[in-house]
């Protein structure tokens, strides 16, 4: 069941994401309008219209700032999103099939680490650099727990090939044989889209943080960046907990699609309940509950795959 | 085709609202119209296309404003609201100066010309961007580390109006931290003055529906800053429901709903939980840590939903109060990082307008 | 011949951006200069067929990279000023040094007579690479991990200067630790 698309999907990739990034800016647009007591369907146009606005904003320069490495870190997380998606499967096949899949969607993501401290570094400002260092401390304390979640599911499978995980939940799917890592899982693609709870780092108490100085197109870029990396991780669960295209009647690329925007809603739903989490206090959290939590949880599973 | 027009047309603005002290009331007008309207209200200048005064001018504070108004990338406008009747208005008018895309080229091309020849005139070869580096001192590990000098305040969103607190920041930490006010004047705050606006029609600043609007100003700025927009936004509606003259059948059920909400936000109280922990010899609306405060707040509000309880609603901050929790702000966040910091202060919450022109004592 | 360009494109890539490392005039360019280089360096790697250790190298790169960012920018560097600083001391003695390492390398390569290959690469590199580090060498790699993690610990311990009578007082007997900044679970 298992393939590489042929080549011309790649260029579908970003469609796609750029689809359920805007479902989710639109959807969380919608829920702040409802709470603000406006018409919650303006919501749905709102991230096009704020769109528009800033395509008409000047970019800005600033004085002794590292133009080369600020400029780069904006565009750096919608080309981590789009590269970190070229193995996840839409149905049966995915554009590249690679046998290191997993880690290299482990791979990608961390290349926000970089963006993310270039912007707030070269931006020569003192939010900027706060906003920075601060997802490099959430970096650290979700990136453990999170590998290891993403090694559970390969070790259920026996390999770290996305198609092959996804073949391993035909019987019964590793959400429910994994649910600690599957939930740490979620945590961290909230953590690694600095988004929601843990959207800290460009936060409102740093005055917008590593994206304090940014205008105009750059500042699009960064949240249309944002968007699309929330969608991948969304995106990713599907394969590796949720059994993939599995399911009834429809197609397998039609599950997915369904599956991946039941995730993307999970996600906005959870960003519109809960207050930022501090990541002075989320740090012990990390390495003191979550890290041992998803150590036992592949201990169990491994002893599971020898037993079986 | 005009596509920079078309695309303006259909832009939502992006308001910065900064709150000069004796502004409160044009605040919450401005927060009223923005919210109906939209719109959205920007955390930092850079993004913003709107610049919002509220309340009367004052020379220290303009000098701010103009270097806030340098920092707009532009196409922008400005708009003054001394008084909240003119809010609706002054929003008017900027939006229609946003959408005058001539006069927007002119601004644009006047700013490129002087930036070129800025440029051309004085170019410090030692210090990039002609910045003074940091100096350095040592840190509470010991460590030999830069300090940065960083004012919060009082252009920042969610912030007490005209507050500048001048910190000396290491990384994220703060070392010291000084309290001035920037145009500090006589007068009364906002929430204790007698009500003679047409929205607020009720007299009386007793009356446990102002003090519940007052909570509620609180606890949204709070909410805010501890990133719970969604809590935040609909604290804003209902307070700006509690000023109006007649409330509405159904705001106590609300309200009681909306408290209940963030009383049991467990994350929220982790957020908060020991944060500026204050003695018994403070007054009695300060005591205890953050949770505490936003706590007492939340009690006055289901007071005010509640009309039985309306009785045992505590008294609003009087000036001895917001004088109290000015001279505190110093001691409390020095060696906090700075999402303590903004929590400390936001849970304090200093009403500025009510200490009149008093000069606060240095800090830490 | 596209594996030539795209080999030919990383080779000359990862030299010069290694390069760059010393010629650029500020600690944070120079830390994504040789980024750039390791980066370059794992597409070689995923070209030889060994796509774990290629994208492995990618992956711990970028982290490493960030946490010397930590170290080397945020404890000793300015970091608001972006000061332009020198990256050599003794710059002509270095430039010779590192020309001359790199030649004698570089000779290496081209002189050394390389073995003909006897047999062919294994169908799956990953899993020849897990068998061959956790077979035979299994309880040397598990001791190697102990000893790494137990230096990370100590070392660690050795640096800090407040130890468990600071937080928990002289006879242990606090409740809540006494620090700076408490943590998120209160212990």
């Amino acid at each position: 069941m298992s393939g590489a698309a042929p080549l011309w999907t790649a260029l579908l990739v970003p469609v796609l994401l750029l689809a359920f990034g805007y479902g989710a800016a639109a959807g969380t647009a919608a829920l702040r309008a409802r709470a603000a007591g406006t018409a919650p369907g303006a919501g749905l146009t709102a991230p096009a219209r704020e769109a528009a606005r800033l395509l008409v904003q000047r970019r800005r320069t600033i004085p002794g700032a590292d133009t080369l490495l600020w400029r780069l870190g904006g565009a750096l997380v919608p080309a981590a999103a789009v590269l970190a998606a070229l193995v996840v499967p839409l149905g049966p096949a995915s554009v590249g099939d690679l046998s290191v899949g997993v880690v290299w969607f482990n791979a990608m993501e961390v290349v926000v680490w970089a963006a993310l401290w270039m912007l707030g570094w070269g931006a020569d400002s003192a939010w900027g650099l706060v906003g920075g260092y601060r997802f490099l401390v959430q970096g650290l304390s979700y990136e453990l727990p999170h590998m290891f979640a993403l090694t559970t599911a390969a070790l259920g499978a026996g390999s770290l090939r996305v198609s092959d995980i996804v073949a391993a939940q035909e019987q019964v799917w590793f959400a429910v044989l994994m649910p600690a890592a599957f939930a740490v899982y979620l945590v961290s693609a909230l953590a690694m889209a600095f988004w929601g709870p843990f959207g800290t780092p460009v936060g409102r108490d740093l005055a917008g943080g590593a994206a304090a100085e940014l205008s105009g197109v750059d500042l699009l870029v960064l949240r249309a960046g944002r968007y699309m990396f929330l969608a991948v991780v969304a995106a990713m669960a599907v394969p590796l907990f949720l059994g993939g295209g599995a399911g009834p009647l429809l197609p397998g690329w039609a599950w997915t699609l369904a599956k991946t925007a039941g995730v993307v809603a999970l996600l906005v739903w959870l960003g519109h309940r809960l207050p930022a989490v501090r990541m002075d206090r989320f740090t012990e959290v990390g390495w003191v509950v979550l890290v041992p939590v998803t150590l036992l949880q592949a201990l169990v599973v491994a002893v599971f795959v020898l037993t079986r | 085709m005009d596509v920079t027009g078309w695309l303006l047309r259909r832009a939502v603005p992006c308001a910065f609202v900064v709150t000069a002290i004796g502004g409160t009331g044009a605040r919450l007008a401005v927060e009223r119209a923005v919210r109906e309207r939209g719109w959205r209200q920007a955390l930092a200048p850079a993004e913003a296309d709107l610049l919002v005064v509220c309340g009367p001018a004052d020379p220290e504070l303009d000098e701010m404003l103009d270097r806030v108004w340098g920092q707009m990338p532009g196409p922008r406008a400005r708009a003054g609201v001394p008084s909240p009747e003119g809010a609706d208005e002054a929003l008017d008018r900027a939006r229609a100066d946003l959408l005058d895309t001539a006069a927007q080229r002119r601004d644009a091309d006047g700013r490129d010309r002087a930036a070129r020849e800025r440029a051309g005139a004085g170019d410090d070869e030692h210090m990039p961007g002609g910045l003074a580096m940091a100096d350095r001192g040592e840190d509470r590990d010991g460590l030999a580390l830069d300090r940065l000098h960083l004012a919060l305040g009082p252009a920042l969103p969610d912030w007490p109006a005209g507050l500048s607190l001048r910190t000396v920041l290491q990384g994220d930490v703060v070392q010291e931290a000084r309290v001035h006010l920037v145009g500090a004047r006589e007068g009364s705050s906002f929430w204790t003055a007698p009500r003679n606006t047409p929205r607020t029609a009720d007299p009386s600043p007793e009356h446990p529906r102002t003090t519940a609007a007052a909570a509620l100003d609180a606890a949204q700025r709070l909410l805010f800053v501890a990133g719970w927009p969604a809590a935040a936004l609909a604290g804003r509606r209902l307070r700006d429901a509690l000023l109006e003259p007649e409330a509405g059948p159904g705001l106590g059920a609300e309200l009681r709903r909306w408290a209940r909400g963030v009383r049991r936000s467990r994350l929220l109280r982790w957020a908060t939980d020991g944060l500026g922990a204050v003695g018994d010899r403070a007054p009695e609306e300060l005591r205890g840590d953050a949770t505490d405060r936003w706590s007492r707040w939340l009690d006055r509000i289901e007071a005010a939903a509640e009309p039985g309880r309306s009785a045992s609603a505590p008294a609003p901050a009087g000036s001895g109060t917001a004088r109290a929790a000015l001279d505190l702000v110093p001691e409390l966040v020095v060696g906090r990082e700075l999402a303590a910091a903004r929590l400390i202060v936001a849970s304090l919450d200093p009403d500025t307008e009510a200490v009149g022109a008093h000069t606060p004592e240095r800090g830490a | 011949m596209t594996e030539t360009v795209v080999f030919a494109v990383c080779a000359v890539g990862a030299v010069a951006s290694g390069v760059m490392v010393f010629v650029v005039d500020s600690m944070a360019r120079a830390t994504f200069a040789l980024l750039a280089s390791f980066v370059l360096t794992g597409v070689a790697i995923l070209l030889l067929g060994l796509s774990y250790l290629g994208v492995l190298i990618i992956l711990m790169m970028v982290m490493e990279m960030m946490v010397m960012a930590v170290f080397m920018i945020m404890y000793m560097m300015n970091p608001a000023g972006l000061m332009p600083m020198t990256m050599v001391h003794n710059k002509v003695g270095s430039l010779a040094v590192s020309v001359g390492v790199f030649l004698l390398l570089a000779a290496g390569i081209v002189f050394v007579p390389w073995p003909e290959r006897t047999g062919g690469p294994p169908a799956d590199p990953t899993l020849a690479l897990g068998e061959a580090i956790m077979g035979e060498h299994m309880l040397v790699m598990m001791l190697v991990g102990l000893v790494l993690f137990a230096t990370m610990v100590s070392a660690t311990v050795l640096t800090t200067h407040r130890g468990r009578y600071d937080r928990y007082g002289d006879d242990l007997r606090r409740g809540r630790p006494d620090d700076p900044i408490g943590g998120g679970l209160d212990r």
